[in-house]
């Protein structure tokens, strides 16, 4: 019996000692490196993976992580600049009312660290392609994608920060002295642009023209490279900016017309819900799935009246930036305007971008009107109404359901870049170049003709001065909510202006007593002292 | 770890970092006596004083020390020194603000580095955090003939506490601020404005300050119960060994500063359940 145990624990013993190492394990949840580059599939999954990027503030990538920029969240870039105020803070109001500092940046605190870790990322790609198996042809392909998807995060950090560190290849490591004021030493807004510029080149040469079976929608294209190319040289010889020449900046957008290959879209408002990205309007665009969705964008901006929490709530000021049908700004005494049937010959655009009392929607007209409009702070969930008496229009999708949108809404492509910016990049950079010339009424005008919106063509015989006002307000309208119009006032140094404009908003006052029967809704537009107003004294933009 | 090397979310390991002192003395005294075969007394008293101390954390090397968490115990705060509420367009000149746009109701922010601006370095970390350092409970009772009594008292003291109840469009306000809030026609308010927001005000969560820290020290009666135990020979004859009524109470009364919410609460936005007083009348029965 002694025996027998003795020997069982010896047998145990020895067991035991065979295993050196088994501290040192191989992660099951994670990747490693090593892995990465032997099978070229995860190698393209992990240069795939960083069209995403990573989650780095509260209140951002619902649904699936942040791509570039902000794109559809609660709170909507647009909720930072004079398009839309966000009903539920978000970090937003802290930048509209100019409380943004360097402890608290708000949703704008996320560039920072995402780009620089997409941008590791993707030089750790870069360097290491070399060693995996794929054929050459196919090894160039990811080569410029990669550059783009780099270029693509100075972007991001470019036009948020101005002149920043430039990475190079480097792939920084715990071990490298972190310490080193090199790795804080920021370039100039020149060299910053020129930088991203060369490697949006490099990925043109490389990238193809147009997506394929091996290559699927959603990889970026050589004309996402171009395309990219246009806006950052636009930014460059912008006022603010003041680095690079309109030349530059017009024929950069030339080259993606000349491509031949993309075109205004005829329908405005489908351009923005249709899931498969079908559209030679879109050069550049995210996609997203059941499983891999987005913001339910239709319960996150809806009427309160339809058990929507207003979200992204549109502003007087970008109401009023849509012209008449005949063409004329609404404060020109010959527009035809009125002021009490505010809506009525607008914009169509207006129309596709916003919801406002009386528009039809889903069945039934909206009611922001007071008393008892179901949309107002009469209706339902009163702290879901809006402050500015409109809802958003534009993204939604009205096959998706409002109320528990959870399992279908959500998939509605964010579009990067589109063959309308790219026109209105020429245009603006033209008419600075060399004057209102007939490229730039025609680029303007493809726009403003698009079937679905059939605006007036320009009238001829603009100056240059009145031409960039036109250029000015079209960029306005016709990108409200893609994440432009924060960027372009700064650039066009106009912020300072108009984000200290009040943020108007409209009360809508329903008549009392027999009027009603024969002019149901009274509309009254808020003098300035809005602002003043409990509830409102919050949403003076400032900067 | 600076953002620019891109190393941050899931490309270093969690690990634990840090380093804390603790100490502090913790002291129990009893006392038991039997007076008489009807009479006892008991008393026992419990004390603890522990104190942490930060020796490392992940914490930026510019800190001002004013701000530092190294040296100072865990869970500290780090706020604005809050120095009263701008009544007139005077104090609009008189003290910085935060913002260019100032009214009246605004908290007064103590402009600690004295740059004649309200920021970031302005605010200053709290001397104690919301760990108590101090806790303490008396247990005491005793029996006369038939009546017995036990009662207990806890206590904490040397702790801060930070609440600020989301309040406006969603949320309530407590009834002291709604009541003594600033207002046009309350210019004398103990509570600065309301605001569409408690959480991103000015005056609460934009910029937290110490108008929001209270001392949540306390000391509150526990638990508390008086019995009475029936002898008579009927007992036996209903077949029962032991028959005793009972009262008790749980958190009759507490003691402390802290107003509208339970002391014991350690969220900073209020979102607990406060400790429920709770009455018992009763019987025991032994058979």
């Amino acid at each position: 019996m002694k025996k027998v145990i003795i020997s069982i624990f010896s047998i145990s013993v020895i067991l035991m000692s065979c295993k050196k190492d088994f501290l040192t394990l191989t992660p099951t949840t994670t990747i490693s490196d090593a892995a990465i580059l032997q099978d070229s599939t995860l190698f393209e999954d992990y240069v795939i993976n960083r069209y995403m990027g990573i989650k780095t503030i509260d209140k951002e990538g619902e649904g699936t992580l942040p791509g570039f920029g902000r794109g559809f969240e609660y709170s909507m870039w647009s909720s930072n600049t004079d398009e839309s105020i966000y009903n539920n803070d978000d970090g937003s109001w802290l930048i509209q009312r100019g409380q943004i500092a360097p402890e608290n940046l708000g949703n704008a605190g996320a560039f920072w660290g995402r780009s620089y870790r997409g941008i590791r990322d993707c030089n750790w790609a870069l360097n290491n392609i070399g060693s995996v198996a794929m054929s050459e042809q196919h090894k160039n392909l990811m080569i410029g994608e990669i550059r783009f998807l780099r270029a693509f995060r100075y972007h991001d950090l470019i036009r948020n920060y101005g002149g920043i560190v430039l990475v190079g290849n480097k792939v920084y490591e715990l071990k490298d002295n972190l310490g080193d004021p090199s790795v804080f030493n920021r370039s100039s807004l020149k060299q910053s642009i020129d930088y991203a510029v060369a490697q949006l080149d490099s990925a043109a040469q490389l990238l193809p023209k147009d997506n394929s079976s091996v290559w699927p929608l959603g990889r970026a294209t050589k004309g996402a490279a171009l395309a990219l190319k246009a806006r950052l040289l636009l930014y460059a010889a912008s006022p603010l900016y003041n680095c690079g020449t309109w030349d530059a900046a017009a024929q950069a957008a030339k080259a993606v017309m000349d491509l031949n290959k993309y075109s205004i879209q005829n329908e405005y408002s489908s351009l923005f819900i249709d899931q498969a990205m079908n559209s030679n309007e879109i050069i550049f665009g995210r996609q997203y799935t059941t499983t891999a969705p987005h913001v339910r964008t239709e319960i996150a901006n809806g009427p309160n009246g339809y058990d929507g929490w207003a979200g992204n709530t549109p502003l007087q000021n970008l109401v009023d930036a849509y012209q008449m049908t005949n063409g004329k700004d609404i404060t020109d005494a010959t527009s035809g305007y009125d002021p009490n049937k505010p809506y009525d010959n607008r914009d169509k655009r207006l129309y596709y971008t916003v919801l406002y009392n009386g528009a039809a929607y889903r069945g039934r007209n909206i009611e922001t009107f007071t008393p008892g409009g179901r949309d107002s702070k009469d209706g339902p969930s009163n702290w879901n109404t809006t402050k500015t008496g409109y809802y958003l229009r534009k993204f939604m999708n009205d096959n998706n359901p409002i109320q528990n949108p959870w399992s279908s809404a959500g998939q509605q492509p964010w579009i990067y870049l589109r063959y309308a910016e790219v026109l209105l990049n020429y245009a603006e950079a033209q008419n600075e170049a060399s004057g209102p010339d007939a490229s730039v009424y025609s680029a303007v005008n493809l726009i403003r003709q698009r079937v679905s919106v059939n605006q007036p063509a320009l009238p001829t015989g603009l100056s240059q001065t009145q031409m960039r006002e036109a250029i000015r307000k079209e960029r306005q309208v016709e990108l409200a909510f893609e994440e432009h119009r924060f960027y372009d006032i700064r650039r066009w140094n106009i912020a300072n202006v108009v984000e200290n404009t009040p943020a108007y908003g409209i009360t809508v006052k329903k008549m009392q007593m027999v009027l009603f029967l024969i002019q149901k809704k009274w509309l009254w537009k808020e003098n300035p002292l809005l602002q003043k107003t409990i509830g409102c004294q919050c949403h003076v933009l400032k900067y | 770890m600076p953002q620019v090397s891109g190393i941050n979310t899931a490309i270093i390991p969690s690990e634990n970092i840090g380093k804390v002192d603790n100490s502090g003395i913790e002291l129990t005294l009893g006392y038991n006596k039997q007076f008489d075969k009807n009479t006892s007394i008991f008393v026992s008293g419990n004390f603890t004083h522990a104190k942490s101390k930060i020796v490392d954390i992940d914490e930026a090397s510019g800190t001002p020390e004013w701000q530092r968490q190294t040296g100072r115990p865990l869970n500290t705060y780090l706020l604005y020194n809050e120095m009263g509420i701008m009544r007139t367009t005077d104090d609009f000149t008189k003290y910085p603000h935060p913002t260019n746009t100032p009214r009246l109701g605004d908290l007064i922010y103590q402009d600690y580095t004295n740059d004649g601006k309200i920021t970031a370095d302005d605010k200053v970390r709290s001397k104690y955090g919301n760990i108590p350092q101090i806790t303490y409970g008396l247990n005491l009772g005793g029996n006369y003939k038939n009546v017995d009594l036990s009662v207990l008292f806890s206590g904490q003291a040397q702790v801060s506490q930070y609440v600020l109840p989301e309040s406006g469009t969603i949320g309530n306000f407590y009834s002291s601020w709604a009541d003594n809030r600033w207002s046009p026609s309350n210019p004398n308010g103990s509570y600065p404005r309301v605001d569409e927001r408690a959480s991103n005000s000015v005056n609460g969560g934009a910029y937290s300050n110490t108008f929001w820290l209270n001392d949540a020290s306390f000391i509150r009666l526990k638990n508390v119960e008086l019995g009475y135990t029936i002898e008579s020979p009927l007992l036996a004859r209903a077949k029962l060994s032991n028959l005793r009524f009972f009262a008790s109470a749980f958190n009759l009364f507490t003691i402390t500063k802290v107003k509208d919410y339970d002391p014991e609460g350690n969220s900073g936005s209020g979102q607990f359940y406060p400790q429920q007083r709770i009455i018992n009348l009763g019987l025991n029965l032994k058979f």
